[in-house]
């Protein structure tokens, strides 16, 4: 029988080879295949975000109710109070900080007359912000808006710093002339503003 | 969901969330306030006008001659104080009961007084004096109930009484000769002492 005998000793040896090869080959494009996918799922890029951030104008005034008074002898003849502070944001360079009375006794004022605080142009007290120097928010005749901020300002000097301020500032009192001609014992509701020009 | 398209749309969300604060931030003003207890009050006081000479010559055919001696000022605290003047000192010593034993009065027909005059002051209507012949007299300048006793002591006290205020009003002081006056020359100080009281 030349059945087996037909075959070299060698060609087993020949096909194991080439066996290996190919489970060689196999093993290497399968390995491919799963490099391949695996790419896909690990891809990377990039974004730039640019974020912006405006600051909002807001004004915060101090929350207790604040005594101040004056008498006709008094000495000093021109009382302030402690220091309060006043935080404000500006949210441009043109942004400023102005301070008001506004209402006298729960009443939206009208003038210092109407509201016991003048007798006549000459003869009345004030209500004003102390800094280095006193900014009345009335006279005689009218109530006045005070610049507590701005490019004029004599109290705080932040104008043209859009950020977050925090500064301290008196309440006063003066009188002029004879003073408002009857006593006086009211409350007086200030209201700062900060906004844009 | 494809992933890059899930990491591109939440980057969309962030920066869409990121730019609404921007927005409302960029608002124009904002306010706040602040409440004052404010209070002025008067209290009573009072200056006196400066310390001046005046003389009378008892050959003044009048006898009587007023003096404008400045302001007298004074608040009043309430709307009953009144004001008020007396003499308190004669050449340094306080006055007694009687003006009698001073040099001013011979008797009580006869003698020098002195007294609160105002600017419509005659010698007919001298004003208010601060003694007679018998007695030392309390001037009231300001009466919250009325004007200035007698014609008015001073010339606004009728608008001024019982108003609370402060007050600079002008003051004139007057000699009079009554009778044959004292019956020597006399060079000495009176004290007159000013006073604001709420009776």
């Amino acid at each position: 029988m030349k059945t087996s005998t037909n075959h070299s000793p060698r060609r087993p040896l020949r096909w194991l080879a080439l066996g290996r090869v190919v489970t060689i080959v196999g093993v290497t494009f399968v390995g491919a295949i799963v490099s391949s996918a695996m790419a896909q799922f690990s891809a990377t890029d990039t974004q730039t975000v640019s974020i912006g951030y405006t600051l909002g104008n807001s004004v915060d005034a101090p929350d207790e109710q604040i005594d101040i008074s004056l008498t006709n002898v008094a000495i000093p003849s021109t009382p302030t109070t402690d220091e309060y502070d006043i935080t404000y944001t500006f949210a441009t360079s043109t942004t400023d900080l102005t301070a008001e009375i506004t209402q006298i006794d729960g009443n939206p004022v009208t003038s210092p007359v109407d509201h016991g605080l003048a007798q006549d142009a000459s003869n009345y007290f004030t209500i004003g912000l102390a800094d280095a120097a006193i900014s009345s928010l009335n006279n005689g005749n009218e109530f006045l808006t005070v610049e507590v901020d701005g490019p004029n300002s004599s109290i705080f000097n932040n104008y043209g710093s859009p950020a977050t301020h925090v500064d301290a500032l008196k309440f006063a009192m003066t009188r002029a002339g004879t003073g408002p001609g009857d006593n006086f014992d009211k409350t007086v509701e200030i209201t700062f503003t900060v906004a844009n020009q | 969901m494809h992933p890059y398209v899930a990491q591109s749309f939440r980057a969309a969300l962030v920066v869409t969330v990121l730019a609404l604060p921007a927005t409302v931030s960029a608002q124009v003003s904002a306010s706040d306030t602040v409440t004052l207890n404010a209070s002025f009050s008067y209290v009573s006081s009072i200056t006196a006008p400066a310390n001046l000479s005046m003389s009378l010559d008892g050959v003044n055919p009048d006898n009587y001659k007023s003096v404008d001696v400045g302001n007298l000022e004074f608040s009043l605290a309430t709307s009953n104080t009144d004001v008020e003047a007396e003499v308190t000192k004669i050449d340094g010593t306080d006055v007694s009961t009687s003006p009698v034993d001073t040099v001013f009065v011979t008797d009580e027909n006869n003698y020098l007084t002195l007294g609160v005059a105002n600017d419509n002051s005659t010698k007919d209507n001298p004003g208010e004096p601060f003694w007679d012949g018998t007695e030392y007299k309390t001037v009231t300048l300001i009466d919250s109930n009325g004007s200035g006793s007698g014609g008015g002591a001073l010339t606004s006290a009728s608008t001024i009484a019982g108003d609370i205020g402060e007050y600079a009003e002008t003051m004139y002081l007057y000699l009079q000769q009554v009778g044959n006056g004292p019956s020597t020359a006399i060079t000495t100080d009176v004290v007159i002492t000013y006073t604001v009281i709420d009776p």
